[in-house]
């Protein structure tokens, strides 16, 4: 771009994408910085620095440790179950031509075209009759259908682009649609498969909006806990355990981008074998 | 010939076959998502109809709470404001999405393209809470921006930016930017470069050709982008509460309030409600979207 | 039983058999009553262009549609409702559907792994097979560092290695250029002449068919026209639509006068043309004759060879060379356009506006009925 650099209307352009790439990173920064500020009143500038909120976070408050117990295995739960879910529902969506195709699709994805906070409380009022209510699992199966249209709509997308004849091709040479959609497809489409996974996981791990209906303060998982914490407190307690939560997502991030590198790399050294 | 005959399956069997399989595979997600979604929102309509005695819900169908909904005055004021806090994050975000998505166009090197997704889009992946809680940080009486507009004379005692209108919407704008981003930019990546090579080719300027070309091509992605934002910002319910300290009140800030009181039917009003605010917003967007396009290309039905 | 249709007989060498098959999707007709015979060993070529229905044909003998209407036989077994990977074919997609998560070996070893054959086997039969297509030693290549000949190859490996009874081929020469094109094809003959298996190509490029066909079938419109030999169909042709399909052609329309065993005398706005009989060229039938373009002889007045039954008189509008030949466009006083091919030749050359003869000879000329 040496032309654009020199052009004014470009330069402009850039400016103003940098100055909304600050204000979109603005929270997580700041967050990050007042979790080291001593000032219990989050003051700027910090007056010095310090790593006690961590400490704090860490140890002193049990919510938060038993909040990021609940959310983990929440959110670990739901990915499981949706990714084979949405994945299966996805291709049966790809690859047939059925009379109700179009109608099922959208029941589908009817989770989230309702307001999240209406989700919510409609699942509660079912989950207080059915004792699911305050249920790690009853959680767990809400996340799951908040996941599944995005799962269905990336992995549809992914089988789109694939198309059939790699399948076909698989069938030709003697394999079962089964074995077909196990030795190809799925190799195929890992990189969809790896980005419907990270979206099922983070969607259940950030969940505040539905789950805050669905829990009992033993099981409250940790954005909820932050929530109340919020709510009530203010001293960097909540940047601290803020500046844990956008590492754990920084690291979730890096491990799907190697997930995908390592076939990369695999590649790489076949070729040279 | 000598061809040998096999006895032949009928065409039936297969075509039943297939939807078995279809069934195998669509089933289990599709009964997953209605079993808990159908009871769930009947639950919904049912609870709206009962009766609130003090504490307890009297399973009596009185429509008591629709009644209350209705004629209380406060709650028009509730969605008013709601709709005036959709109505400002949306336009702000479209004023602020377009030219970002426009500017993310035109970058050639990869590696910046991608560092321009990962500024827009990164913070999707965080929780709303810790995001909401940023701008608590930076809003607040000692926060940054007060720091600043001290230190730069422009104020000299500290503003308030958070628990007001203003803090709701600096921090739902931030929430809401990469939905607005999205679909503009995937209608803007998918225009035809062609097109507007032509246009320049034709001795049009570059003002011309985006004014003439490339403002009137990317108007669907514009629309997409301002129906999902208005939406999210109808729905929002963390920012709300988190940065207008129970001073913005919103339908689903009410909606978790009444759950929490035990008003359930009036939660659930609430609810259906929004629903009917969202939806209706859509659908009728949609028809006026749909009408004007017909009127423009002058084409039938 | 018979031979319907008037198509080959003899059981046991029959490898594909379609019986009155018809291929509808909605409302769409891809394939209306063909019924086709081919051979064992046979090179059987499906021609014609897109949206004729070849492809779908194929797709039926390698089991992924189902017929409407009618059977399909594969070596004599009724094999509507068998699924692919229970068939006895290969298909060469038309493009090629390498896996790209596996290298070559892996690629040509999936369908043996697939009989579940021991790992000895399948490596000594994979090896073989990258010998059969020139591909020794690029077992652990991946798919992506191949050039696009290669491709073809390890495509055309994959599928032989489990030695179908019949090999479907989907176009699969179309994304080469010109000159791979044609080398792939005098491979692509020549495997076919070594592994003797029955080949059936789809293709909408009528030299490829001509090229390497032992029969070909021209197809419109989900119809098969015509099926017989390069020579047959191209010299021959029995419609106006295969007539122009296959290379150039001069149509004349016109009218029987007579017509006995051997020819037909078609008059042709009031010039008359002895042509080949056909069987329904009676009196009275208005047809087409066709005549190809390098049958046209143009010649000056006084070179009138006694020969050569049928001349025109016409007048040069265009010359065209082409290199191999030259071209000439020719009005004759009714009006009739004519296009000539005529090799280089020495002597005065026609030019534009010259009076001339154009003649072609009875054998060289074709009556059309449909």
């Amino acid at each position: 771009m040496t032309a654009g650099r020199r052009d004014p209307v470009i330069l402009a352009l850039y400016t103003f994408l940098g100055l909304v790439g600050v204000y979109m990173l603005a929270p997580l920064i700041l967050v990050i910085i007042d979790s080291f500020n001593p000032s219990t009143y989050g003051q700027f500038p910090p007056p010095g620095l310090t790593g006690r909120w961590y400490v704090h976070s860490l140890f002193e408050v049990p919510e938060f440790r038993r909040g990021l117990t609940n959310s983990l295995s929440v959110a670990a739960a739901a990915t499981l179950l949706a990714v084979p879910l949405g994945t299966a529902a996805a291709y049966g969506l790809a690859r047939y031509r059925f009379r109700a195709r179009e109608g099922v699709r959208a029941l589908l994805l009817l989770p989230i075209i309702i307001p999240t906070v209406v989700f919510g409380a409609s699942v509660f009022l079912l989950y207080i009759r059915t004792g699911l209510y305050g249920t790690l699992s009853g959680m767990a199966l809400a996340h799951v259908l908040l996941g599944l249209p995005f799962i269905i709509t990336i992995v549809t997308a992914n089988l789109h682009t694939l198309g059939r004849e790699y399948e076909e091709a698989a069938m030709d040479l003697g394999a079962n649609p089964l074995t077909a959609f196990f030795k190809v497809t799925v190799p195929s489409i890992r990189t969809g498969l790896i980005v419907s996974a990270l979206f099922a996981f983070v969607i259940s791990f950030d969940q505040v909006d539905v789950s805050i209906f669905l829990a009992r303060p033993r099981t409250n998982t940790l954005p909820i806990e932050m929530f109340i914490y919020a709510e009530n407190y203010q001293d960097p307690t909540l940047s601290a355990i803020s500046a844990l939560m956008i590492a754990f997502t920084v690291v979730l991030l890096l491990l799907a981008v190697s997930l995908l590198r390592t076939q990369e790399y695999r590649r790489l050294i076949e070729r040279t074998r | 010939m000598g061809v040998l005959a096999v006895p032949r399956p009928s065409r039936l069997a297969r075509n039943w076959g297939q939807q078995f399989v279809v069934l195998g595979l669509v089933g289990p997600a599709l009964t997953f998502t209605l079993a808990i979604l159908i009871p769930a929102l009947a639950l919904l309509l049912v609870n709206s109809a009962y009766h609130v005695q003090g504490t307890r819900i009297v399973k009596i169908v009185t429509f008591e709470a629709y009644r209350h909904f209705f004629t209380d005055r406060f709650y028009g004021g509730v969605i008013l404001q709601e709709i005036r806090l959709a109505v400002v994050s949306t336009i702000i975000c479209l004023l602020i999405g377009y030219p970002t998505a426009y500017a993310i166009t035109k970058i050639r090197r990869p590696t910046w393209v991608i560092a321009a997704y990962i500024l827009i889009f990164s913070p999707l992946l965080t929780s709303s809470v810790v995001r909401a809680y940023g701008w608590l940080i930076i809003l607040a009486r000692g926060g940054i921006v007060n720091w600043m507009l001290t230190r730069l004379h422009l104020v000299d005692v500290p503003i308030r930016l958070i628990y007001n209108f203003t803090g709701v919407v600096i921090g739902l704008v931030h929430f809401l930017l990469p939905f607005t981003v999205f679909p503009m930019l995937s209608v803007l990546l998918r225009m035809d470069p062609a097109v507007k090579e032509a246009a320049a080719d034709l001795g049009a300027t570059r003002l011309r050709t985006f004014l003439h070309v490339t403002w009137p091509l990317s108007f669907p992605g514009l629309y997409a982008a301002a129906q999902l934002t208005f939406v999210l910002a109808m729905n929002a319910f963390v920012t709300p509460t988190l940065l207008g300290g129970g001073r913005v009140l919103v339908l689903p800030v009410l909606i978790y309030n009444n759950i929490s009181d035990l008003q359930w039917p009036l939660a659930a009003v609430e609810a259906i409600a929004l629903i009917g605010l969202t939806w209706s917003t859509v659908f009728t967007s949609n028809l006026l979207v749909s009408k004007a396009l017909r009127a423009s290309q002058g084409a039938p039905a | 039983m018979g031979a319907p249709d008037g198509l080959v007989e003899g059981p046991s060498l029959i490898a594909v058999a379609l019986r009155h098959v018809s291929k509808e999707f909605g409302k769409v007709q891809a394939v209306r009553d063909v019924s086709l015979q081919i051979k064992q060993n046979e090179f059987f070529s499906l021609l014609g262009p897109s949206g004729c229905g070849k492809t779908t044909i194929l797709r039926m003998l390698g089991g992924f549609e189902r017929p409407t209407r009618g059977e399909v036989y594969l070596s004599g077994r009724l094999v509507n409702d068998v699924p692919p990977y229970r068939r006895d074919t290969n298909l060469i997609f038309q493009h090629l559907a390498l896996f790209p998560h596996l290298d070559v070996f892996d690629n040509i070893a999936f369908g043996l792994r697939m009989k579940r054959l021991s790992p000895s086997v399948v490596r000594q039969k994979v090896l073989k097979a990258l010998e059969l297509v020139d591909l020794a030693g690029f077992e652990s290549r991946q798919i992506t560092q191949l050039s696009g000949g290669q491709k073809q190859r390890v495509a055309i490996a994959r599928a032989l290695v489990n030695e179908p009874a019949v090999l479907l081929l989907d176009e699969p020469l179309g994304s080469l250029d010109l000159r791979l094109r044609m080398q792939m094809q005098e491979e692509l003959k020549e495997i076919q002449q070594r592994v003797g298996t029955t080949f059936i190509y789809v293709t909408h490029d009528q030299t490829e068919a001509l090229t390497m066909s032992d029969r070909i079938a021209v197809m419109q419109d989900g119809v098969v026209e015509q099926v017989g030999s390069g020579r047959e169909v191209y010299e021959t042709p029995r419609t106006r639509f295969v007539a122009t399909f296959l290379g150039d052609s001069n149509l004349f329309e016109g009218r029987v006068v007579a017509a006995d065993r051997d020819a037909a005398i078609v008059e042709i706005h009031g010039a008359r043309v002895r042509a080949l009989a056909q069987p329904g060229a009676q009196p009275g039938a208005s047809v087409f004759v066709s005549v190809r373009p390098e049958h046209v002889r143009v010649a000056g007045k006084a070179e009138v060879d006694g020969d050569v039954e049928n001349w025109w008189e016409a007048r040069v509008r265009a010359v065209t060379f082409k290199g191999a030949f030259t071209e000439y466009r020719l009005v004759t006083p009714t009006e009739q356009v004519v296009l000539a091919h005529v090799p280089p030749r020495n002597g005065t050359i026609p030019v534009a506006g010259d009076q001339v003869m154009v003649g072609w000879r009875t054998a060289e000329c074709v009556v059309l009925t449909e």
